[in-house]
This record gives C-alpha cells, sequence and structure tokens, in this order.
C-alpha cells in the first residue's frame, strides 16, 4: 500500500490550481482555485455545463494530467501528496471514481469480475477479495446483481456495480462525476443512500452534479463553480435556503421540484390520435401490452415509469423499429402498423450521435429532404436552420457541435422529413437549467406546429415546463393516462418523491 | 462497521472447458481443416464438435442456422455429380460448399469460443501462460467490445431506418457508397469515445501498476478438457492415417 497507509487525515488541497486543456476538447479549464476539502466531508460541485466541476474532479483522481493533456499550474494535494507527480495506479488505492456514463466504465463482462477488477490491479491476493466482495454487496445491497452479465442490467444496477468496484478498493477519497446523468427517480434514491452509506464510513465525497435535489440532506458543503472559478463555497443549509429564482439565475436545477405552481397548459386540439391493440413482447421480461390509447393530436406527452417498465420498447413500437410489434396507430384519418409508422415516427435518441450521419449540418437536413428539386430543398433545409438558430453552423460538422446543438440537428432532420411524431428519449439528462428551459422551447415549439411528441423522461422540471399530457407505464401497460388534472398532479408528486 | 460474509463464487455446474483447451483446440482444429481435404467424414465429425458445443452453450439459434447450412452443404456436395449447372453457378456453388464445410466449423468454433469465456478467465489463462500483459490486455479489451459493439450497431441501424436510410431506396442510388459511410462515421465514433472513456475508468482503477496481477477466476482443467484432448488425438491419428 506504500505510503498511504493508515487512516490518517485525508485532507485534499488546491493550491492555485489552474489547469486548461490542451486537446480541442469541450471541456473547460479551472483557473485559480484555492481551497481545501477536510477528511469526511461530501461537497457537492455544481455549475451550469462547461463550468470546469468535470476538471476539478479529474484533477483530484489524477485523470488530468496524466490522461486528460494540458496545462497545470499550482499544486493539488492529497495528504500532502502531489497529484500530479503521483502514478495513478497509486493514486488509485486513495481515490475512487464513478462515472456519468454506466456503459463506458466496464472492463469485463459480468458484475463479479467487475467488482473485483480494481482489487485485482493492485494486486491483492484471492481470499482477500472475495472477503471485499462480500462486504461491499452485503453494504450496497447487491447480492442479487452478483455473478450476472453486465449486459444484461439496467442503467441503475450497472451503476450500483460501479460504486462496488470503487468500494472494493476501500480508497479514502471519491469523487462521482454526474453520477445520476443516465438514472431513473428509483435508482437515484439508490444511489443517495450509497452515498450516504459512504460518508457514514468517513469517506471523502466529492460530487460534481447537475441534479441536486437527491444530495440535499447527505452533502456537507456546496461549490458553485462559473467559468472555471469558484463562485461560491457554502455550507449545504445555507445553499439550501436560496429560493427558486435565485438557483435558476445561477444556472443550477431545483432543490424541490414541485408540481404545485402554475404551469402554463399549452393548448392543444380536440382532434385526437388513438393507438390501438399494441402488442410486443421481447425476450422474457419486457412487454407493452396496450389494448387502447387517445393522445390529443398535437400534445407533448410525458412518457413515465420506473426503468425496465418498457418506455423504451414503447417508443421502439412506436416509431415502427419493432416489426413484429401488433398494433395500429390512428391519426389524421391514417391507421398506420408498424411497417408504415417508421415514416411518420421519429425518435430523438439519448445518445444522439448515433443519428448524425453526415459531413455538414446542412448535409444532415438536406438527407432528409425529397431530394427532387434541389433549390427547393435548399431554401426549406435553411428555414428549418434558421428556426433550430443553427443557421451559423450549417457547414461545420455535426460531430463538431455541443450535445444541445446535435440533438437540434436530430430534430430538424424530423422536421425535414416531415415526421408526425417525434419521440424523446431522455432529451434533458445531464443539462443544467438554461439547456433544460432551450430544450423545453424547442419541444414547444414543435407542438405549435401540430406535431405530436412523446418525451421519455426523470426530469421533474422539464415535465413542469411543458408536457401537457401524460402516460404512466407500469410492466408493459398503461396505468394512468391523461393531463393536468388535481388528480395526475398529486400521481405525478408522489411518483418524484420517493427520494 | 457490520461484517458481511465473504463471496463464494458459485460451483461450476456440468459442462467447462479451460480457455486454454478452447484455444489449442481451435488452432488443433483450424491446422486440421487447413490440411486435410476429400475427407467428407471428417468434416462431418468437425462439424459437430463446434455444433454440440454451441447447443451445450445455448447458442440454439446459431446452432440450428449452422447445422442446416451445413446439412445443405453436405447434400450439395453429394449431389455434385448428379447435374450439371452453368459454368458461373456451378463455380459459386462450389466455392459456397466449400466455405459451408471447411471454414464455418472455425467460425463457429470460434463464435462459441467468444460467447463461453469471460474476460477474467481468458486473462487468467493466458497469465498462466506468461503472456505479456501488453498484449493480453488490448486481447481483453476486444472481448469486451463485442458486445458493445453490436449493441451500438443495432442503434444506428434503427436510426437510419428511421431516417430512410436503406438498401434501395431512391436516396441509396443517388449515392450507392454513402451508405456505407453513414453506418461506419457513427459507429466509429462512439467506439472511440466509449474506449476513451473506458481507458480513463480502467486507470482510476489501478490498471497498468502491477507487473502481476491477481485474479480470482477459477480455471483448471477437468474431466471435459481430457475429452478434447482424446478426440484431437483421435482426430490426429485418423488424418495421419
Amino acid at each position: 500500500m506504500g505510503a498511504f497507509v493508515g487512516r490518517c487525515v485525508f485532507l485534499i488541497e488546491f493550491q492555485n490550481v489552474t489547469f486548461t486543456y490542451q486537446s480541442t476538447e469541450r471541456e473547460s479549464g479551472v483557473y485559480n482555485l484555492n481551497f481545501t476539502i477536510p477528511d469526511g466531508q461530501v461537497v457537492l460541485l455544481c455549475g451550469e455545463s462547461g463550468c470546469g466541476k468535470t476538471t476539478l474532479t479529474r484533477l483530484i483522481n489524477g485523470l488530468a494530467p496524466e490522461y486528460y493533456d494540458g496545462q497545470l499550474s499550482g499544486e493539488v494535494l492529497i495528504n500532502g501528496k502531489n497529484t500530479a507527480k503521483t502514478p495513478l495506479y497509486e493514486l488509485s488505492k486513495i481515490v475512487g471514481s464513478v462515472f456519468q456514463n454506466p456503459r463506458s466504465q466496464f472492463f469485463t463482462v459480468d458484475t463479479t469480475g467487475e467488482i473485483a477488477f480494481g482489487c485485482e490491479n493492485i494486486g491483492l491476493p484471492k481470499e482477500e477479495i472475495y472477503k471485499r466482495i462480500g462486504q461491499v454487496s452485503g453494504e450496497l445491497k447487491i447480492h442479487k446483481l452478483l455473478d450476472r452479465s453486465l449486459f444484461a442490467l439496467s442503467g441503475g444496477e450497472k451503476q450500483k456495480i460501479a460504486c462496488a468496484s470503487v468500494s472494493a478498493m476501500e480508497p479514502e477519497i471519491i469523487v462521482l462525476d454526474e453520477p445520476s446523468s443516465n438514472l431513473d427517480v428509483a435508482t437515484i434514491a439508490d444511489l443517495r443512500e450509497v452515498v450516504a452509506k459512504w460518508k457514514a464510513m468517513g469517506k471523502t465525497i466529492i460530487v460534481a452534479e447537475h441534479r441536486l435535489y437527491y444530495l440535499m440532506g447527505v452533502a456537507d458543503r456546496v461549490v458553485y463553480l462559473k467559468e472555471g472559478r469558484i463562485a461560491k463555497d457554502v455550507s449545504a443549509v445555507d445553499f439550501g435556503n436560496l429560493s427558486e429564482a435565485q438557483l435558476q439565475k445561477m444556472g443550477l436545477r431545483s432543490l424541490h421540484p414541485t408540481f404545485t405552481s402554475e404551469i402554463p397548459v399549452t393548448p392543444m386540439n380536440d382532434e385526437t390520435i388513438s393507438l390501438t391493440d399494441f402488442r410486443f413482447s421481447y425476450g422474457r421480461n419486457e412487454t407493452i401490452n396496450i389494448p387502447q390509447l387517445s393522445i390529443p393530436r398535437g400534445a407533448i406527452v410525458g412518457v413515465l415509469g420506473d426503468n425496465g417498465a418498457g418506455k423504451t420498447t414503447f417508443a421502439k413500437c412506436l416509431c415502427g423499429l419493432e416489426k413484429s410489434a401488433t398494433g395500429v396507430l390512428q391519426i389524421g384519418g391514417d391507421n398506420l402498423n408498424a411497417k408504415q409508422r417508421i415514416h411518420k415516427c421519429y425518435m430523438v435518441m439519448q445518445d444522439v450521435n448515433h443519428q448524425l450521419f453526415t459531413e455538414s449540418v446542412e448535409d444532415e437536413i438536406l438527407l432528409s429532404l425529397p431530394g427532387e428539386d434541389e433549390g427547393a430543398d435548399k431554401q426549406q433545409a435553411e428555414k428549418i436552420l434558421s428556426n433550430l438558430k443553427l443557421l451559423q453552423f450549417r457547414n461545420l460538422h455535426p460531430m463538431s457541435l455541443s450535445g444541445g446543438q446535435k440533438q437540434r440537428v436530430a430534430i430538424g432532420s424530423a422536421i425535414a422529413s416531415d415526421k408526425e411524431v417525434l419521440v424523446f428519449d431522455e432529451p434533458t439528462s445531464g443539462l443544467d437549467y438554461h439547456h433544460m428551459i432551450e430544450v423545453a422551447t424547442n419541444l414547444i415549439a414543435l407542438s405549435k406546429m401540430g406535431k405530436t411528441l412523446f418525451i421519455i423522461t426523470h426530469d421533474p422540471e422539464l415535465i413542469a415546463q411543458c408536457c401537457n399530457y401524460f402516460m404512466f407505464i407500469e410492466h408493459g401497460k398503461i396505468k394512468w393516462s391523461g393531463g393536468w388534472t388535481a388528480d395526475n398532479r398529486q400521481r405525478l408528486h408522489n411518483f418524484f418523491s420517493t427520494i | 462497521m457490520e461484517k458481511y460474509e465473504a463471496y463464494q463464487p458459485p460451483k461450476r455446474k456440468g459442462f467447462y472447458l479451460d480457455p486454454r483447451t478452447k484455444i489449442l483446440f481451435m488452432a488443433f482444429v483450424t491446422t486440421l481443416m487447413f490440411f486435410v481435404y476429400e475427407n467428407l467424414a471428417m468434416d462431418a465429425v468437425v462439424a459437430i464438435i463446434p455444433l454440440t458445443l454451441l447447443l451445450i452453450n445455448r447458442q440454439v439459434r446459431t446452432a440450428l442456422i449452422y447445422g442446416g447450412l451445413f446439412a445443405l452443404a453436405l447434400v450439395a456436395k453429394l449431389t455434385q455429380g448428379m447435374y450439371v449447372l452453368p459454368d458461373i453457378l456451378n463455380m459459386i456453388s462450389v466455392l459456397l460448399i466449400a466455405m459451408v464445410i471447411r471454414l464455418f466449423p472455425i467460425f463457429m468454433l470460434g463464435y462459441y469460443i467468444i460467447e463461453s469465456t469471460k474476460t477474467d478467465e481468458f486473462v487468467a489463462a493466458m497469465e498462466k501462460w506468461h503472456i505479456p500483459e501488453a498484449f493480453i490486455i488490448p486481447i481483453s479489451v476486444v472481448f469486451r467490445f463485442i458486445p458493445t459493439l453490436g449493441e451500438e450497431s443495432a442503434a444506428i441501424t434503427d436510426a437510419m431506418r428511421m431516417r430512410g436510410i436503406q438498401f434501395g431506396t431512391k436516396k441509396f442510388w443517388q449515392a450507392p457508397t454513402a451508405i456505407l459511410e453513414y453506418r461506419i462515421i457513427p459507429l466509429m465514433m462512439s467506439v472511440v469515445k466509449i474506449g476513451d472513456e473506458l481507458s480513463a475508468a480502467a486507470l482510476t482503477r489501478g490498471l497498468g501498476g502491477l507487473k502481476h496481477r491477481t485474479t480470482i477466476a477459477n480455471i483448471g482443467f477437468t474431466f471435459y478438457d481430457a475429452i478434447i484432448a482424446i478426440l484431437s488425438a483421435a482426430l490426429l491419428i485418423w488424418a495421419l492415417l
């Protein structure tokens, strides 16, 4: 274990730290950081996208500057030891890291092997690793997940395994970089429990997050970053006293999302679209069974439910991506089966990179236009781009854009191909307040164009901003649906207040 | 702090092959198929082995498809003299038959090995052979990436279908090569991104620090490995006779 044996005080010190990235990566640097984190403190790092909070976590776990090249001045000290001069594998024994995307932090393909992976790397004997796997699976209550394929787990379960894997190395410091981005309401509650457990064990925890509400009551201190500098460094209690308006001004998400406030209900048509006899079975567990459902045409429908309830499967059926799905979508006098729906429906995926194919933003739109009259197409593309505020990027490569801009390009291609129904899979995961509002504005604009939107989301604030109809899926069936009635308001409140 | 009991790995039930056996057997079958030809009986025996392994590993669908193809190829081969095909068709059919009979057993064996071997077992086996870590880690990453590639590729297929980018559409005929580009570029983008994040995650968990990692994988030769050894010996003798 080298120099870090024993349970001494694991103080993290930032002394005049400035770090800027060398590459053109879309991450921002941090400037003139001076602060200390004492042993056992839970620190919440927050701020708008690109404020440098991810960079700060990388300075603690040593990935910057060893893995992410850049210019570092000043010193980051852990227990008096300079992290920049400590090799990553030494640092890995004292700093554990949990990342945003559960998909890309696995090295093995099975759960037990994954928990053992870090311990194997630091050369622990087999018996000790078995002991630690037993210990962490007891602590994090994951006995049921052991000895399974990682590819068969849900996002929340994967994130738990990631936490267990870090825990098994018994680090004194744990940094989490937006760990809740891909989680649903129930698993966010589990994540909170894990963080609380670590806190009780006396670990020092640093969480960079956009979602703030689940950490209230666990965090001791909140550090707010703006443009790479610390703009606010307060106790969690003081932070909790900030008003919603103040938080919004800072670009932060709500601490207590509610549905009681006055929600502007977007006007709706009398015309409805209806789903009849939607059935689909997939593997053994996920099934869709919707005998009949009517939705106002042009509505913004929040598709709610726990992970694994069948929301994504429903979306794929609706978009005609599951060829063997039965059922008819009736829209404007047309009855569309699965095969026909693919021409009328479009899904904006969570990982929008999957659906951008061409070399420029403009080509991306042109690809979806009919292609018969080039001049008319160009004009049409220009109109679409300007509506989505993308005109200045028309010649850029879609992959060089930010996440929000990419999403707008995907929306643009859907508008160009004249789709009636648009499905959004978690459009605001990992977005700060301003970007979330931007997405909501885009959704409302689409609805005004007459498109019917289905939004799969776990984001109560997005729902409050733009949804005007709901469908709640449980075990592949519709448990309830409807607009902003008092009953539904209460149901929403109950669903999101499991934390 | 509460104490919990140590983890007990599940008892291995039924058929199990040591990764080393699988690799050696793969090398053996490949060599055998390379040197032995015009021995249909042996081809059939060699085809039955991966077929059995696939079935044991519950890859029933693959096994059925492969079994069917093999049976067809066998019938075609046996009836070859009975009819005369036009030259070009004959050439194609001879090629296809040879491929199914002689190459597919190797592909299928490879597929079985990839599906049935856990990364840590593979790494443990390689370490027993004292293969350098610099060689083992990239290969284990490939293992890790195969299912991911499948997932990513499926998502891209969906995205392409929704955009109407498919074989045979009007757009397709305007630029037939573009379809390949549309498929490869997003796939490469996401693989690069996942690979980058994966490396970062692995580094924070101490990969690359020690010369000799430990492992919790239980590997070792069993009765089933002996069967494969005997089978290989028998095939070798048959081939030499």
